[in-house]
């Protein structure tokens, strides 16, 4: 009798419990959404060639010369960049003195004297045509001597695939009489570092 | 004798317990109860369909981009009310891209009265995890819920995330019982 009872109360105490798993069981469903997330990019290119510092080597020159060099710069990137140069580096050098620098009065063997007598002018050419013309956009003339170390408010603005032409030329050395024989045999070297950013 | 009252104290206790438990478990019996005898469907629909996000339509993201928001819509197309209870995602191609991304998931109120709920804010690998939510709208048949997912990526980013491309199925977790239970997703 007393096993017919406790078989009851088990079998009360299972239903019980199937009645309470049954209760807290639940439905779910899930769904998915598929998304692509692309972060942008910016590279700089020169004349094709991944962006490294560009060195300008003068030597052998004279007065009249007016020797002057177009980089193209583009942004093979995907997004919209802002142009500067972030660093220019002049290194003169006197390379030997000559006869006609000593008695000009070029008493000096280790600093040159072309960034004294020699004009240099940067400029954005957007008519690609090599030259300085109007409508380009002009970031610095003057003596390479006075040239900044620096031009980060250039801010010029590059799409991605697009490009600028950017010129060097060094003009105007003949004003300065005698002064230029100290100039003789003297060297030149620039190097302009360029940076592209996403933010003018 | 003695076994009889040991019978009776066990009677007494499961009757306790019964008593007990259908206190606590009144809500979800009695939502129960309402669809006894109905043939049960528990389905869920997101729209759009299409790829929530894609580079093509959005553009690309970078330090200190805009916030690149899109609306997604969790749709009840069963005969039983949810509620939302987990989201994640799973990253493929460039996961590192994940960590770069910021994400913020907003659960919209109905009307104007009604103020957005914030489900998730943090970085979108924070998902791969899948996270718990707190829906604050129980979703009834053939309505819906609509989340704003804004997606950006801050101006402290580096260089590091240049170019990455990283596809994402963010995946939305709804359950019935819709009550805020404490239960698992």
């Amino acid at each position: 009798m007393n096993r017919k009872i406790l078989a009851g109360i088990l079998a009360i105490g299972l239903v019980a419990l199937a009645v309470g798993w049954g209760t807290y069981s639940q439905f779910s469903d899930t769904e998915t959404s598929v998304t692509t997330f692309s972060a942008g990019s910016l590279d700089l290119t020169i004349n094709d060639q991944n962006g490294v510092p560009v060195t300008f080597n003068w030597s052998n020159l004279r007065p009249g010369n007016q020797p002057h060099y177009s980089l193209t710069l583009k942004n093979i990137g995907t997004i919209t960049g802002y142009l500067d140069i972030s660093s220019i580096v002049v290194v003169s050098e006197e390379n030997g003195l000559t006869e006609p620098e000593i008695e000009a009065g070029d008493n000096s063997n280790d600093t040159g004297e072309l960034d004294d007598v020699l004009n240099i002018r940067l400029w954005l050419d957007y008519d690609h045509n090599g030259w300085w013309s109007q409508g380009d956009k002009l970031i610095w003339g003057g003596l390479v001597r006075d040239l900044p170390s620096s031009f980060t408010d250039i801010n010029e603005e590059i799409p991605a695939n697009g490009g600028v032409d950017f010129v060097v030329e060094l003009y105007d050395w003949w004003q300065h009489g005698g002064v230029d024989n100290q100039a003789q045999t003297d060297t030149l070297q620039i190097t302009f570092t360029f940076l592209l950013s996403q933010n003018p | 004798m003695g076994k009889k009252k040991a019978v009776k104290s066990a009677l007494m206790i499961i009757a306790l317990l019964l008593l007990i438990y259908l206190a606590f478990a009144q809500p979800r019996a009695s939502a129960c109860t309402i669809y006894l005898g109905k043939k049960i469907k528990f389905d869920m629909e997101l729209s759009p369909k299409v790829p929530l996000f894609h580079p093509d339509k959005d553009g690309y993201f970078y330090p200190g981009s805009p916030k690149i928001t899109k609306y997604l819509r969790v749709v009840n197309v069963g005969n039983l009310p949810f509620r939302i209870c987990m989201i994640n995602a799973t990253f493929y191609n460039d996961v590192k891209l994940a960590d770069g991304l910021q994400i913020e998931i907003l659960e919209l109120g109905k009307g104007r009265g009604e103020k957005p709920n914030l489900l998730y804010n943090g970085t979108l690998s924070g998902l791969g995890e899948g996270i718990m939510v707190s829906s604050k709208r129980a979703v009834p048949p053939k309505d819906s819920v609509t989340l704003q997912l804004a997606v950006w990526m801050p101006i402290t980013a580096g260089n590091e995330y240049q170019g990455l491309t990283l596809k994402a199925d963010i995946a939305i977790t709804v359950r019935f019982p819709p009550a805020h239970d404490g239960i698992k997703c």
